[in-house]
């Protein structure tokens, strides 16, 4: 177990190194990032002047080095909107707010995806089984950010009942973005439940379970529902994923300032430190988790570490 | 409730020959009549493709220039939140059904053009993701070894990023546009595509029909395109399918945050990010967008499910 572990920490190091290296190629497909940033009204001195202190005009291969250790020592560029700070301080900053944003909207979507999921698979075909993979349906293929939209304007402009925008930490702040960001995996994460509980209650030892008399909660509860949550692990760290880059979009609808509308902002006013920064914490985070499940995985399945 | 139909065997079994002699599509159409909510969406998607081709005879109005005189107007049937104190109230016509924006375009006239950009870009850059992602795949799977490493090394990478967080980044960089918008979200997706294709081939490469090509001598390229591509086209059709809805929904959330297509042309997402702004004052501009693409996107993902029961049932617990 020891060195299934080691093996998946190695092959997540190096992908890190890769995200670090595509983040360093994309910020440098155009060439030349400084006159986007400093954008048309730009003088040819201002361009050499940030070109030299950003070490644009050195060869590729160095500039990819003192990427790669101003990376690795965590000293980024400072910021060009907010001066005065290191591009990874204010995303460091801002950091914390898209977590727990992400961390919310996975307790919601997880719990009632179980829920609903499992009563859907125990009672299939039945009434409620239909409601909630219509729901669910429909859930899928309603983007977010228009979802965000509608709850604005039901719950915070015509019943006055959560504010409409902005961060704090209450759940009344944190109740309409949670629901906004988690609804598309809710919708999902139900589906495969569903589908994963019905395939474990059509298993021999859960028939064996029934058989010798067990009641029915302790046949679902302890026995199928162990089995079927073990390939939804791997879903929900994916979903995690899906989660950060969705915060973006959910954090410009509320103003919720957290590094997804630092993204976007930083992107506007063209502030590459920033992006670059941004984009590379998002990154490495969803690397890191899915590091967390893949080990949470051999735990759960002991299958996993044979292969 | 097919898979209970399908084990309930013996009876049926002398059948079972014929039935196979249908093709794929036959299979697929009869599916369709039986599955009521396929067809449904089937019906929803061809009126929203019928009003984007048509979009200049159905709409009355340019969707990109107003009359600033009448913005703001409510959608008919619908009283108008007055916007002065004492003024007259006023009712939504059927001038402007769905009323009218901040600059006074006519929002149905919009939609309709809207739904242009939607289909294309979902459409276009499922095409070339699957298309790029295919190809890959097949090498991968064909060659094996060190190809086969590096491609898979790749597309681990760029699975690392999350799918909007990399078409941001892109764009961010690119700029945006129509085209590029495509570009970003094809580079965004092609990787699922090539490891379906890769193992597709790879357990279609030991049967049979493959050994037997390479036999009498059919080459490389001919082998992989002529014979072992069409054999695992399958499960690509039936991803693909779901991947033009969260396309459009991605192309949506990327003109949300203004870097989509731009302004210079009417889009959902361009649409809903207006209507973000008047959301206190003004409901119906961010309403009927998002309807627009939750009708749009809710029958894509109808018929992909009817397309995953009718031509690939191993699939219904992936997704």
């Amino acid at each position: 177990m020891g060195q299934y572990i080691l093996r998946r920490v190695v092959h997540a190091f190096f992908v890190v190194l890769g995200v670090v290296t595509a983040v360093f190629v994309i910020t440098n497909l155009t060439g030349d990032p400084v006159q986007l940033m400093l954008g048309e009204a730009a003088t040819a001195q201002d361009i050499e002047r940030v070109r030299r202190e950003l070490g644009l005009d050195r060869p590729l291969y160095v500039q990819y080095l003192n990427f790669l250790s101003s990376v690795a020592r965590g000293d980024f560029p400072e910021s060009l909107r907010y001066r005065g700070y290191s591009a990874l301080e204010i995303v460091l900053d801002r950091y914390p707010r898209t977590i727990v944003l992400a961390i919310a909207a996975l307790l919601v979507s997880v719990t009632l995806a179980i829920t609903f999921g499992t009563i859907s698979a125990v009672k299939r075909y039945s009434a409620i089984d239909n409601v909630v993979m219509l729901l669910a349906l429909f859930g899928q293929s309603i983007p977010n950010f228009w979802l965000g939209i509608m709850l604005i304007l039901i719950f915070a402009v015509n019943l006055g009942w959560l504010p409409s925008q902005g961060y704090q930490l209450s759940p009344a702040y944190l109740i309409l973005p949670t629901i906004t960001l988690a609804s598309p995996g809710l919708a999902r994460l139900t589906r495969l439940t569903r589908s994963g509980m019905l395939e474990v209650l059509n298993s021999d030892y859960i028939r064996t379970a029934r058989a010798k008399g067990l009641r029915e909660s302790a046949v679902i509860f302890r026995h199928a529902f162990k089995n079927a949550a073990i390939p939804l692990v791997t879903v929900i760290g994916l979903d995690f994923g899906v989660l950060l880059g969705g915060a973006i979009i959910t954090e410009q609808i509320f103003q919720w300032d957290g590094v997804g509308q630092l993204l976007v902002n930083a992107i506007y006013s063209r502030d590459f430190p920033v992006i670059q920064a941004s984009v590379l914490i998002i990154a490495v985070s969803f690397v890191l988790i899915n590091l967390i499940v893949d080990i949470m995985y051999t735990w759960l399945d002991p299958r996993v570490r044979l292969t | 409730m097919a898979g209970e139909r399908a084990s309930v065997p013996t009876l049926l079994t002398p059948f079972a020959e014929v039935r196979a002699r249908r093709s794929a599509t036959q299979r697929a159409l009869r599916m369709l009549r039986r599955n009521r909510l396929g067809l449904l969406g089937a019906g929803i998607l061809s009126i929203v493709v019928l009003a984007a081709i048509l979009a200049p005879f159905l709409t009355p109005y340019d969707p990109m220039t107003g009359d600033i005189t009448k913005r703001l107007t409510c959608p008919v049937l619908t009283r108008c939140p007055s916007f002065m104190p004492g003024a007259t109230p006023v009712r939504g016509t059927l001038d402007h059904p769905l009323g009218t924006d901040q600059l006074g375009r006519d929002i149905f006239s919009r939609i309709v053009y809207g739904a242009r950009v939607s289909l294309i870009v979902g459409l276009a850059a499922v095409l070339l993701g699957a298309g790029f992602g295919s190809t890959l795949g097949l090498v991968s799977g064909y060659y094996g070894g060190r190809i086969d490493a590096l491609i898979m090394r790749i597309g681990e990478l760029f699975l690392a990023f999350p799918y909007l967080l990399l078409a941001i980044a892109i764009v961010a960089v690119l700029g945006g546009g129509l085209l590029n918008v495509i570009i970003v979200l094809a580079i965004a997706t092609w990787v699922p595509y090539a490891r379906i294709m890769r193992g597709s081939v790879l357990s279609a490469k030991e049967q049979e029909y493959v050994i037997a090509a390479r036999a009498i001598g059919v080459r490389d390229l001919a082998l992989l395109f002529k014979h072992v591509a069409p054999n695992c086209i399958t499960p690509i059709i039936v991803f693909g399918t779901f991947n033009v809805a969260a396309a459009i929904i991605a192309e949506a959330g990327l003109s949300f945050l203004g870097l989509g297509v731009g302004a210079t042309r009417p889009t959902w997402g361009n649409m809903l990010a207006d209507g973000r702004a008047y959301v206190a004052t003004a409901w119906w501009l961010a309403t009927f967008p998002g309807l627009a693409i939750m009708l749009t996107v809710l029958s894509i993902n109808m018929i992909g499910d009817w397309l995953r029961d009718a031509l690939d049932p191993h699939l219904r617990n992936i997704e």
